[in-house]
């Protein structure tokens, strides 16, 4: 389902500058574009972050100190651009990113015992806002303008995460059940860099992807939760820990 | 296009769920004899179906004194009639019930909250059995019921080349007594003898339907007042399922032929 979101997200970036057209009015003239300096852009993001739960090994699941988790989102930025000598260019945007994932998995006894014995679920929320700069090239051609644009950003964001795994246990007493729940919750700053293409139609649509690496440094992180009756509740607020997040976006945006 | 946008972000912040499933235990797990029995008092104790037979438990609430119904029977020789059923006394814990034929014995069968317990028991563990070998047969959904179950009891003496197997088709309606199920059934006789191919299934029909004192009262058997009833009692069998022999049966009721060919 994700993959053929994301490639039709890519389909219609790469066709910009035909299909996008009819975003604009069709009296719109190609060189009122030059006085429109005002940007906008959406964008779907796929962020490969790190979580660090409370440790746990029960007979049907594991959860590791470290473990790295794919979440999808969206991220949102306005700006302005600025000319600067010939095709070279900057733009100052300020945005927001909202990424949200759920992950459920049932255990069920066996093939031939229909019973739902044991669940695993995650959900995870990350997000945050940013201010960020750019410095673009922009390359004209027949069709559309290519402008590689590389990314400096700061901001600030938090991270809840939420784990939970029950599992009845089949022994006569249920010796064997096991419950593990970890609420997490984490306040970071992160500094960003990121290097990607606009490609932008005559009309300014902006079609663009790019990759980010975010190096988090965290503030706070609190957990509240309990492994098999016993509480997993703590609370961190010093820090020594930076943590390199990685990301892509895909998206599109526009000049006014 | 703008609508189209705004309905792809729209169903990718919805799609961002991911849902997976696992089996935990395979045969050779050394737990999975346990799991099985879970599994098998599991559907036991939680079948709707089984549950809502055990509210039938107290007669007197779940039948009235004085109900009829017309048992319709199709035998595999052609022959077609109608016997009758009369409940004709109700306890909380015990019902008579006459039986009216012409072509058997006619009886008041005892019917008793323990053998109603013991039924449901005998249903449920042929059901429910971990063993694909002997469970009962039924549709996927049909414990989730809350009025009829219907199951198959197939038992076969044999081998491939050379067989006897029998087929029993019950229905169980919770309007009923579930004793019904005797005449709510389909029996199927099927033979196979070395070098020849099987025999076509041979099919004993039976189906309960209510009717009132009037329509009783219009039928010459139902409506005669000579009969003369012999008291029976029904035996249940609670591990039927566990055997294949031909002869066993889930319940008997006392001298009544139940292979009836």
């Amino acid at each position: 389902m994700k993959l053929g979101l994301f490639f039709l997200t890519i389909l219609f970036s790469l066709s910009a500058s035909a299909s996008f057209l009819e975003y604009r009015d069709e009296s719109f003239r190609p060189e009122d574009l030059k006085n429109k300096k005002w940007l906008f852009n959406l964008g779907v993001g796929y962020i490969d972050y790190p979580t660090s739960l409370p440790e746990f090994k029960g007979a049907h699941t594991t959860v590791p100190e470290e473990e790295k988790v794919g979440v999808y989102g969206a991220d949102l930025g306005v700006g302005r651009e600025f000319s600067l000598i010939g095709a070279l260019s900057t733009s100052i945007r300020i945005g927001a990113f909202y990424n949200k994932g759920n992950e459920n998995n049932n255990g069920k006894a066996s093939e031939d015992v229909d019973v739902d014995l044991a669940n695993v679920r995650t959900d995870h929320l990350i997000y945050g806002a940013q201010a960020s700069a750019s410095l673009n090239y922009l390359f004209e051609t027949k069709y559309f303008n290519i402008q590689p644009f590389l990314e400096f950003g700061m901001g600030q964001g938090k991270t809840e995460i939420e784990k939970e795994y029950t599992f009845d246990g089949v022994q006569p007493d249920n010796s064997d059940a096991e419950s593990y729940l970890a609420e997490m919750e984490e306040d970071f700053d992160f500094v960003k860099t990121s290097v990607g293409v606009n490609f932008i139609s005559r009309t300014g649509i902006i079609s663009f992807i790019k990759a980010t690496k975010m190096s988090a440094s965290y503030n706070e992180r609190e957990v509240a939760g309990e492994v098999n009756g016993s509480s997993l509740d703590s609370v961190q607020d010093e820090f020594d820990e930076a943590t390199d997040i990685y990301s892509g976006t895909i998206g599109m945006g526009f000049f006014f | 296009m703008r609508l189209f946008t705004l309905t792809f972000v729209t169903v990718l912040l919805s799609s961002c769920g991911k849902q997976t499933e696992e089996y935990l235990y395979d045969k050779k797990h050394k737990d999975y004899r346990l799991v099985q029995q879970m599994g098998a008092d599991k559907c036991i104790n939680e079948s709707r179906i089984f549950q809502e037979m055990q509210k039938q438990n107290d007669f007197s609430k779940a039948f009235k004194n004085g109900s009829y119904f017309q048992v319709d029977i199709a035998k595999d020789n052609g022959a077609k009639y109608s016997d009758f059923i009369l409940i004709n006394e109700v306890s909380k814990d015990s019902l008579a019930i006459h039986y009216y034929s012409e072509e058997e014995d006619s009886r008041t069968i005892i019917y008793t909250s323990q053998n109603n317990n013991d039924l449901i028991s005998a249903i449920a563990n042929g059901v429910c059995t971990p063993n694909k070998e002997l469970r009962y047969g039924h549709s996927s959904n049909a414990l989730n019921n809350k009025t009829v179950f219907s199951f198959t009891d197939s038992r076969i003496k044999g081998n491939q080349d050379a067989y006897e197997k029998i087929v029993e088709s019950y229905t169980t309606r919770l309007s009923q007594p579930l004793v019904f199920m005797e005449w709510n059934r389909k029996i199927s006789t099927q033979y196979k003898t070395l070098n020849n191919a099987a025999s076509s299934p041979k099919n004993n029909t039976y189906s309960v339907k209510t009717i009132t004192k009037d329509q009783c009262d219009s039928n010459v058997v139902c409506s005669r007042s000579t009969w003369d009833f012999k008291r029976v009692n029904v035996t249940v069998d609670t591990n039927a399922f566990s055997s294949n022999s031909l002869e066993s049966r889930i319940f008997n009721i006392e001298d009544f032929d139940s292979s009836e060919e």
